[in-house]
């Protein structure tokens, strides 16, 4: 008859404290084991890579002076001078550019996605940002050299020149070439944008629709509205975004190179060409063995890179975590 | 207030949020531009240069001064690569972040690897392929494919291992519940945890070749590039990405040509893999619960 | 037998004190209703009962819940063997992402209670038992999360019995469903009374009164009067209760 009787008479009862592992238990503990290793294993990849890299720059450093480095200008190894400030003077300003156009159009544009569109609109705009974040920075290098470039060249360096130019001479430069500083942080602003906007967008619409309806019943409007949802509840999610657009425009380095000029000293204007640090390592490394502490000095570039990345991901984390009391481990 | 500065606000309130209306549409046009812009220059340019010998050859000796033959070698190489690095990944990704959700929930452990994963996700790849290359270079070993994976390994495995996580912290609490007051264990947790987010992973992989495939600066010091077809894991091997970025270095037009042509197979690629993951993640999944 | 036992038992959710000192013997093979007013701390006692407590950050017990003569707070149990052995019935229904049949099956593998070739009638017995067989017979292999509401509540009942529990917690396991389905959840309930203990939380009295054996009324946490059910509807000892039952409060 039924099974429902069956409880009388079960099969087995697990005994509460086990006298024994049974085999399910050896799986749990096992996979416990396996499975926290792998998890430990995600660190020490990270720790791994800091090593390797401090160990190959620190040879470098113990024969030529930090602030030598950081703030010489002169780049010129077989004669054995690592001033390294045109790579980080050139870096800085490509991201800067970079992240001062797309930073708030993206963040525009995500508002303009997760609060303003209609859900059909939606389903054709979203395409869009996910079309832009896939593809590859070397095609981006391609459309750079194809599009930006002579648009720098012909377009925007020329405006600047006779416009805004006359006041600031950072922006002044008649003559480009077209590969500069300025194209690369157009051709990578258009890289970042898609990042910062998508996820822009998925953080507001993770924002529970209670608190928009909250602010709606009040009688805000939808751009109020969006003020509330993007600059308070979603904030930490945006702050996250802007630094992994920040770090992606950062260490970027097939597209840049493409664009940027490659010319090792402290560009004049912003049309001028430049070198990043990133670059710096790419274009370098075939020559690097037959010069001694070439290869450190590259390492020491890496380093640099691993650096700033590190200490910026880490500040927002403390940030987020101190200051807002949010994120951390869940 | 008196009404007409009560009128005066709301019409400046209303004022603002045209304006932001504006701007928004502005900015998105903006891209829009960008990104048909993009398309099309991709597409005309490289069209023109696109033959079947393009995608069926290994280059010919002169390949690099205008000769024939095509880029198989690197489209080949290019697959091989990201699949490689997608399946190293993966071994570490999906066990660790179902440790995450299983037997690490809410520990500080666990928090430190979320913020490591952040980390190595704004790491810029050329830092990972300098990295393998001066372990290669102790090691007295030469570029290879097998050097090409590692290094795309990193670059791929915060990506998968973020997005997969985001998936897993979608399953709803109420299934954790329901699976431990069964007394399952919990390694049992989390296979159950693994079939309820399957689609989501499978997004997450495409996402994660997408990425592989797309890489240059990652394999530029490890995998080197050759004209021939990769036969072992210890041979070098040839690349997409480098050879737009070769091509396009050259001073021949017909060449740079080809770099176009190269670009609009990559670009093709990569879109065909962006597809697969959108419909992995709307179509997969019988079972899941939504 | 299958007696739960609680011995000075606390629950706090960070400083929150949940649950105060709670005294209680839970009869074997009755059906054993906890009542009292939202927020009261019913289902923190219940989660309490399979250790899915646990899973809340910043929880703490103190003292002693027996499962028969074991504490099942003592360190060294196996968590897994506590709750196979005191099962559960949620408020919402929930499949496992597996097919209908995988559910029910779902218990009797991870546990290994049977052979694998008697596994087909094991998993028709409980969907019989649970009235669900003959509308899913035909469909064994589809998604469970197609079913509907009610037949999706049933199935997570048979679901939970194959496991083999002896101890089954119901959290308002008919609350989420329509009157004809929750009477059929009910019934159900009621015919299990010889073969386990059964303790379900409810906010519905008549329901209560219909089924329930022995009643536990809570009131912020602590247990204001427990006894019998025949006796407590009709004389309730405590002012509080009696309110209560006269739909004053709560
Ligand atoms: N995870 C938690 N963290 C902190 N406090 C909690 C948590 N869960 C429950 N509480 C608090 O514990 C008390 C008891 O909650 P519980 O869910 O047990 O009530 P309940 O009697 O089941 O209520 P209801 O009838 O509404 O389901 C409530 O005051 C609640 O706010
Ligand atoms: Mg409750």
């Amino acid at each position: 008859m039924s099974l429902l009787h069956e409880s009388v008479q079960r099969s087995v009862r697990p005994a509460l404290v086990p006298r024994r592992w049974h085999w399910r238990t050896w799986q749990d503990r096992v996979g416990h084991w396996a499975m926290a290793s792998l998890a430990w294993a995600i660190i020490g990849l990270l720790v791994a890579i800091t090593g390797v890299l401090v160990l190959r720059a620190g040879g470098l450093l113990q024969v030529y002076p930090l602030s030598a480095i950081v703030f010489g200008v002169q780049w010129q190894p077989l004669r054995g001078t690592f001033g390294m400030a045109p790579f980080f003077v050139g870096t800085l300003l490509v991201t800067a550019v970079a992240m001062l156009l797309a930073v708030p159009l993206a963040i525009l544009s995500g508002i303009y996605l997760a609060e303003y569109t209609r859900p059909r609109t939606r389903l054709l705009l979203k395409p869009l940002t996910d079309l832009l974040a896939g593809m590859p920075p070397v095609v981006y290098g391609v459309w750079g050299v194809l599009v930006i470039v002579p648009l720098v060249r012909d377009v925007i360096a020329p405006i600047s020149t006779g416009t805004i130019g006359m006041l600031v001479p950072f922006l002044s430069n008649p003559r480009s070439s077209g590969y500069s500083v300025m194209a690369a942080g157009l051709v990578l602003s258009l890289m970042i944008f898609p990042i910062i906007t998508a996820i822009t967008e998925e953080v507001l619409r993770a924002v529970p629709r209670e608190l928009r309806e909250a602010a709606f019943a009040l009688g805000a409007t939808r751009w109020e509205v969006s003020q509330i949802t993007a600059f308070r509840a979603g904030l930490p999610g945006i702050i996250a975004a802007v630094v992994l657009g920040f770090s992606r425009a950062f260490g970027e380095t097939l597209a840049v190179l493409m664009v940027v000029g490659n010319i090792p000293r402290i560009p004049p204007t912003l049309f001028d060409g430049s070198y990043t640090l990133s670059g710096l390592i790419a274009n370098n490394y075939g020559e690097m063995m037959s010069v001694p502490l070439y290869e450190r000095a590259l390492m020491t570039a890496a380093l640099a890179l691993l650096a700033v990345v590190i200490s910026f991901n880490v500040g927002t984390w403390l940030f987020l975590t101190r200051r807002l009391q949010i994120g951390g481990s869940q | 207030m008196k009404r007409n500065t009560r009128r005066h606000h709301y019409a400046r309130r209303r004022y603002v949020e045209r304006l932001m209306i504006g701007l928004m549409r502005g900015a998105l046009g903006l891209a829009a531009l960008a990104l048909a812009s993009l398309l099309l220059v991709i597409l005309v340019r490289g069209v023109n240069a696109l033959s079947w010998a393009m995608l069926t050859e290994t280059p010919a000796a002169d390949f690099y001064l205008g000769g024939g033959g095509g880029i198989l070698n690197a489209i080949v190489g290019s697959l091989a690569l990201a699949l490689g690095a997608i399946l190293c990944a993966s071994l570490i990704a999906v066990p660790g972040v179902l440790y995450m959700h299983t037997y690490g929930k809410g520990t500080r452990h666990v928090a430190i690897v979320r913020l490591t994963l952040d980390v190595l996700w704004g790491m810029p790849s050329i830092v990972f392929g300098a990295t393998i290359l001066t372990v290669l270079l102790w090691l007295g070993l030469r570029t290879s494919l097998l050097a090409g994976i590692l290094a795309l390994t990193l670059v791929v495995l915060p990506i998968l291992a973020r997005t997969f996580d985001e998936v897993v912290r979608m399953v709803p609490t109420d299934l954790t519940q329901a699976t431990l007051a069964l007394g399952t264990t919990r390694l049992e947790l989390a296979r159950m945890l693994l079939r309820q987010s399957m689609p989501g992973l499978m997004a997450a992989l495409f996402l994660a070749f997408e990425r592989a495939i797309g890489d240059g600066a990652a394999v530029l010091f490890t995998a080197g590039y050759t004209n021939t077809l990769p036969r072992s894991l210890l041979d070098p091997v040839a690349s997409l990405p480098l050879a737009i970025f070769f091509q396009l270095g050259t001073p021949f037009p017909a060449v740079q040509d080809r770099a176009y042509a190269a670009a609009l197979i990559l670009t093709v690629l990569v879109l065909v893999f962006g597809m697969f993951g959108y419909l992995a993640l709307h179509k997969l999944g019988r079972h899941v619960i939504r | 037998m299958a007696t739960i036992t609680l011995h000075n038992f606390n629950v706090w959710y960070g400083q929150q004190h949940a649950l105060r000192n709670i005294q209680l013997t839970l009869p074997a093979h009755q059906i054993t209703a906890i009542i009292g007013p939202s927020g009261c701390g019913k289902s923190t006692l219940l989660k309490s009962m399979n250790r899915l407590l646990d899973l809340q950050p910043h929880v703490r017990t103190s003292r002693r819940l027996l499962l028969d003569d074991e504490d099942i707070y003592a360190p060294g149990v196996d968590v897994a063997a506590v709750r196979t052995r005191i099962g559960m019935l949620a408020q919402k229904p929930f499949p496992l992402p597996l097919s209908i049949y995988d559910n029910v099956a779902y218990g009797p593998r991870i546990h290994a209670l049977h052979p694998t070739h008697q596994l087909d009638s094991v998993v028709q017995a409980h969907l019989t038992d649970v009235r669900l067989w003959d509308e899913v017979k035909d469909r064994l292999h589809s998604p469970a999360h197609r079913l509907s509401g009610g037949q999706q509540q049933r199935l997570c009942l048979a679901r939970a019995l194959s496991a083999q529990p002896e101890v089954l917690l119901c959290d308002e396991s008919t609350a989420s469903l329509d009157p004809i389905s929750a009477r059929g959840i009910e019934d159900l309930l009621a015919s299990l009374r010889s073969a386990y203990t059964l303790v379900m939380v409810t906010h519905d009295l008549d329901q209560a009164r219909r089924i329930a054996d022995y009643v536990v009324f809570l009131w912020l946490g602590e247990v204001i009067e427990h006894g019998p059910a025949a006796a407590f509807f009709p004389a309730p000892q405590h002012s509080l209760s009696r309110d209560y039952l006269a739909r004053k409060i709560g």
